[in-house]
């Protein structure tokens, strides 16, 4: 199936046995729900909770967030109602990391589940206004805007906002401040305390939201009942870089030690050398570590990318590394030159010639960019850089013997 | 009671003027924009953060 977004995304049908489809958040693996009917034959009626009632089961459900911070829902749930002021609601939908598209194809799929996971927020936070900030992907859209015509609530507005592209503008500083003033970059004001239209405001990923409505059906327990103690429920992931499908999303139930969930894409091209975790903004992990990262939920947006045997990791980081730094905003300044100017330094540190100097210089620059932002986007890119030195320590004694294991020009992890 | 000085790197563009009017809390790195040597601000160093504070042209320093 082709969500029309550049890339095909698959849905994966979950675990087979019925009794894990039950609980989970897509419950058969690949049907569209575009219709009402439809959906409502899925999943049944939405529970009539009240808000303390969504709060107790948001709660002792233990849901975190699934677009990259994974906090814990019910504190930014908590934070807005303690401003005993009316909230906003914001259901991010903009997934700007770009492999990623579980995002996009949980609002191709399941719109309904989103636009209800959305109501139970804006109840429990008494919210009478609710944006979709997404981008402009037609179909997307589209699947949204046919959803909203068939599900209307009457105490609750609900509008979609397109924003322009552009890896920082789905922070959620950077929804506020394009529903404010159009403008999608990250601001120092957080949506908390002064949100849309100077509103306490919170935003959640929309998968934390098609969450919340499982949890009102399923109740906390079932939901607990899936993931593990540390992070509680499914998640949904999108597997990228060196398997056969890549792009393909699929629902994991229960982190295992054997990767199964590999297999949805068509297994792995070759042996996992490493993964990618967590986006381009993520982190590079050996694969002993892949499993604890699932079992305690450090996997950020649920990007899983399988960089395999014959690429190199050290390339693929310098690439990232530079697609990151072209998406800074310009507007810190450790951002703006800081990142661009430990760019220019990779080659030299990390290619096949590499000279001790700019080795040095290297670690120096990430020591003086990271924590220095407006936002965490300097952070991230300089943390993916730190693992990749750690990860491919191995890539980087063949580096100095002026060897590289890369067998083709074939990137990985396209930018 | 502690002082914080706080830091808006949004606002910030790098005039360095405050590392002019605070040099024991404020540096600047190699592109001029300021490194905060410590966020906490105690008697000695108040009057420097505060002539720092209030010759930001960005107002990008707040003090609380
Ligand atoms: S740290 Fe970079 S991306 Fe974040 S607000 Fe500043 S300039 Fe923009
Ligand atoms: S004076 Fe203000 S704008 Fe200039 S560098 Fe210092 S904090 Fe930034």
């Amino acid at each position: 199936m082709s969500t029309g977004v550049g890339q095909a995304a698959t849905f994966a049908g979950a675990d087979s046995s019925s009794e894990v489809s039950e609980l989970s958040l897509l419950r058969n693996g690949q049907a569209y729900l575009w219709d009402l009917q439809a959906h409502r034959e899925l999943y049944g009626l939405l529970p009539d909770l009240s808000a303390d009632e969504i709060v107790d089961r948001v709660r002792s459900a233990g849901l975190t967030g699934r677009g990259g911070a994974g906090f814990p829902a019910h504190l930014k749930i908590a934070a807005a109602r303690a401003r005993g002021r009316h909230a906003v609601v914001v259901a991010n939908g903009s997934e700007s990391e770009p492999a990623s598209l579980k995002d996009k194809a949980l609002m191709l799929h399941r719109p309904f589940l989103i636009i209800e996971g959305a109501w139970l927020a804006a109840k429990a936070v008494s919210a009478s206004k609710i944006y979709f900030y997404i981008h402009d992907y037609r179909h997307v859209h589209a699947s949204l805007q046919r959803a909203l015509s068939q599900l209307r609530q009457q105490d609750v507005s609900i509008e979609i906002a397109i924003a322009p592209n552009g890896y920082v503008s789905g922070e959620s500083s950077a929804a506020v401040n394009f529903l404010n003033n159009q403008i999608a970059l990250p601001t120092f004001s957080r949506p908390i305390d002064t949100g849309v239209n100077g509103a306490p405001t919170v935003v959640f990923n929309v998968e934390t939201l098609a969450q919340m409505a499982s949890i009102a059906r399923i109740g906390s327990a079932a939901f607990r009942s899936l993931g593990t103690p540390n992070s509680p429920g499914s998640r949904l992931l999108t597997l990228s870089g060196g398997v056969f499908s890549p792009g393909t999303v699929v629902e994991l139930l229960h982190p295992s030690p054997t990767m199964e969930v590999l297999e949805a894409a068509g297994g792995a091209t070759a042996e996992p050398l490493a993964y990618l975790i967590g986006g381009y903004g993520g982190r590079f992990v050996p694969p002993f570590e892949l499993l604890g990262a699932e079992e305690n939920g450090s996997l950020g947006c649920g990007l899983v990318g399988v960089v395999p045997e014959g690429a190199c990791g050290l390339n693929e980081a310098q690439r990232l590394f530079g697609f990151l730094a072209s998406q800074s905003a310009k507007q810190c300044g450790p951002c703006q030159f800081g990142l661009p100017a430990l760019q220019a330094k990779l080659p030299a540190a990390l290619g096949t010639r590499p000279s001790r100097r700019a080795e040095r210089s290297v670690i120096r620059l990430i020591r003086e960019i990271a924590g220095r932002g407006g936002c965490s986007h300097p952070d991230a890119a300089t943390a993916m850089l730190n693992s990749a030195i750690a990860t491919f320590s191995e890539e980087v004694h063949l580096h100095r013997n002026r060897k590289c294991s890369a067998k083709g020009p074939q990137p990985v992890f396209k930018v | 009671m502690h002082t914080r000085l706080a830091l808006d790197r949004i606002a910030c563009n790098g005039h360095g003027i405050c590392a002019l009017m605070a040099p024991s809390c404020i540096t600047l790195d190699r592109w001029g924009y300021p490194i905060i040597i410590s966020e906490e601000i105690d008697e000695n160093t108040l009057r420097e953060a505060k002539r720092a504070t209030k010759a930001c042209p960005a107002r990008a320093l707040t003090l609380s």
